[in-house]
């Protein structure tokens, strides 16, 4: 029988811990009549350089060194382990001139706050020190449970990019994600990628592929349940990579070789511990999600049917966050101001109405949230220019987590 | 023309200051005091139109501050403040001679409109 070396990163813990390469080696001997023996890589040269020197072997790498290997030493990525299905995403206005990461040099653009994101990943060292960060933390009244915070940044042209994940972006309204333009997409977290040696290609890489896709596809529910996922290998991923390597002034070999040993400890996992704790993040990680993926569209149904309701009310009625912004008012409210609806939602409320007392309308926003105030005049300004008092009476929805408020005029005029 | 004055009696200081912003944008001069006792102080020194006095305080209640204030001599007409919507006790007071009861959130109309109303008939 034939002999494959699989190289392993460090100690035997991936082998013992997940089982997955024991199946593959049975699944392996028995299509094609493979053996495999397992070698350890040492602390002697860097893992891509060993691995290189190896013709022959398979083995696990993290997926910068998966690009390199295949450049530049003939290497064939057979399949790639993720810890997570989340895309990190580099999103822009839809008319924006830009389509590159290399456009975005100097530009304002929103980086999310979580620390995860800073894991080697060079298209946000590259957006850290090529662009202007806008810093999301001073606006505490921004809505931030209610929309994916980062791409209302864009939408609002407050800043030309943000980062996100293509969690956030789903949790948008189709009407709202129209108006952005996706210009990369890149792991949000290191992966992992199993490649096999240039000797491999004489032995029809071919073959052994379709037999791994076919070991891939019997596995998903198993390995979905221990937080990992395989995937075949997507090129859309390692291109922006590449580009943000380039951009900060690395070649792909000074870029493994700088960042190493960070690469080896947090991809290749070399304490068992460290794999257990990776792995439990991440399942939580992942059913934190989907939990929170159900929270938001719940709260997003729920919103949308009062957003409806509200707009084809016959009475005055209007519906907003509490940061002032319009989510909805009805066709009887618009045509009173004599704006159209387009001109009213998304808009600031107080270009619409203010106060008829001397407290600013966002402070009396706060005594109504707080269960004090429920009902005052307000001045309602029309298009033309002109006002008219009104008596508004407001109430709070609470959705979830969040809160709504919905306005009525109650009396026109005093 | 000396303006109307008001005693705002209420326990949070947010309420008190912003009932004052309003009182004085109506008009009307005001005084703030977050404590039942401190209110029974102000109006054994200071004369005032009206009361407006919260239910709901800490040490001494709202009710314990409106029974002490009937039995003052120089009688002064108070509008009860509550988050409490128990139209009993709506009644009870109101039968005890307060002159109005109005529950929280409040309408500001409403309020406004009532102390117009209660200064003037008192006078």
């Amino acid at each position: 029988m034939e002999m494959i070396k699989w190289l392993l990163p460090n100690q035997n813990i991936l082998k013992e811990n997940i089982n997955l390469f024991d199946d593959l080696e049975k699944f392996l001997k028995k299509s094609q009549g493979l053996s495999v023996k397992y070698e350890h890589l040492n602390n002697q040269s860097p893992a891509v350089e060993q691995i290189a020197k190896a013709a022959e072997v398979i083995s696990l790498v993290s997926n910068y060194e998966a690009i390199y290997l295949e450049s530049f030493y003939e290497f064939t990525p057979l399949f790639k382990l993720k810890l997570t299905d989340l895309s990190g995403l580099v999103v822009v206005d839809k008319n924006s001139r830009f389509t590159r990461l290399m456009d975005l040099i100097g530009q304002k653009i929103v980086l999310p706050q979580n620390t995860d994101w800073q894991l080697i990943n060079p298209v946000v060292l590259f957006l850290m020190k090529k662009c202007r960060i806008v810093n999301t933390q001073a606006n505490k009244d921004f809505p931030v449970v209610l929309e994916p915070m980062e791409l209302l940044y864009v939408i609002n042209k407050k800043a030309k990019a943000a980062v996100t994940t293509s969690f956030d972006l789903n949790l948008l309204p189709n009407k709202e994600r129209k108006n952005l333009k996706i210009i990369g997409e890149f792991p949000v977290l290191p992966e992992y990628v199993v490649v096999a040696g240039p000797e491999f290609k004489e032995q029809n890489i071919a073959k052994i592929k379709t037999d791994i896709d076919r070991w891939i596809s019997k596995r998903t529910d198993q390995l979905y349940k221990s937080g990992l996922e395989i995937t075949s290998i997507d090129i859309e991923h390692n291109s922006l990579l590449l580009e943000a390597i380039e951009g900060l002034g690395y070649t792909l070999r000074k870029f493994i070789e700088k960042h190493n040993d960070l690469l080896i400890s947090s991809i290749a996992v070399n304490q068992q511990k460290d794999l257990e704790e990776m792995e439990e993040k991440y399942k939580r990680l992942k059913n934190f999600n989907e939990k929170l993926v159900k929270m938001y569209q719940g709260v997003r149904d729920s919103r949308d049917r009062l957003t409806r309701d509200i707009d084809s009310s016959n009475d005055n009625t209007i519906l907003f966050l509490k940061d002032g912004t319009i989510l909805g008012c009805s066709r009887q409210f618009c045509m009173k101001l004599k704006y159209s609806r387009q001109d009213m939602i998304g808009k600031e409320i107080t270009r619409f109405i203010e106060t008829g007392i001397n407290t600013p309308f966002k402070a009396l926003i706060h005594q109504i949230d707080i269960g004090l105030v429920r009902s005052f005049f307000v001045k309602l300004k029309f298009s033309d220019g002109t006002e008219e008092e009104a008596k508004m009476e407001f109430s709070i929805i609470e959705l979830l987590d969040s809160k709504i408020i919905f306005g009525v005029i109650s009396k026109n005029n005093k | 023309m000396s303006r109307n004055k008001i005693l705002i009696v209420d326990d949070e200081l947010n309420v008190c200051s912003f009932l004052s912003d309003f009182l004085d944008y109506k008009g009307f001069e005001s005084t703030i005091t977050q404590s039942g006792m401190g209110a029974l102080k102000k109006l054994k020194f200071e004369d005032f139109d009206l009361v407006l006095l919260d239910l709901m305080m800490p040490e001494m209640s709202g009710f314990e501050v409106f029974e002490k204030i009937n039995q003052m001599d120089n009688k002064v007409p108070v509008i009860i403040l509550t988050g409490v919507r128990d139209q009993n006790v709506a009644n009870d007071l109101i039968e005890m001679g307060a002159v109005d009861f109005i529950s929280k959130p409040i309408d500001l109309d409403r309020l406004e409109q009532s102390i117009i109303m209660n200064i003037k008939y008192l006078k």
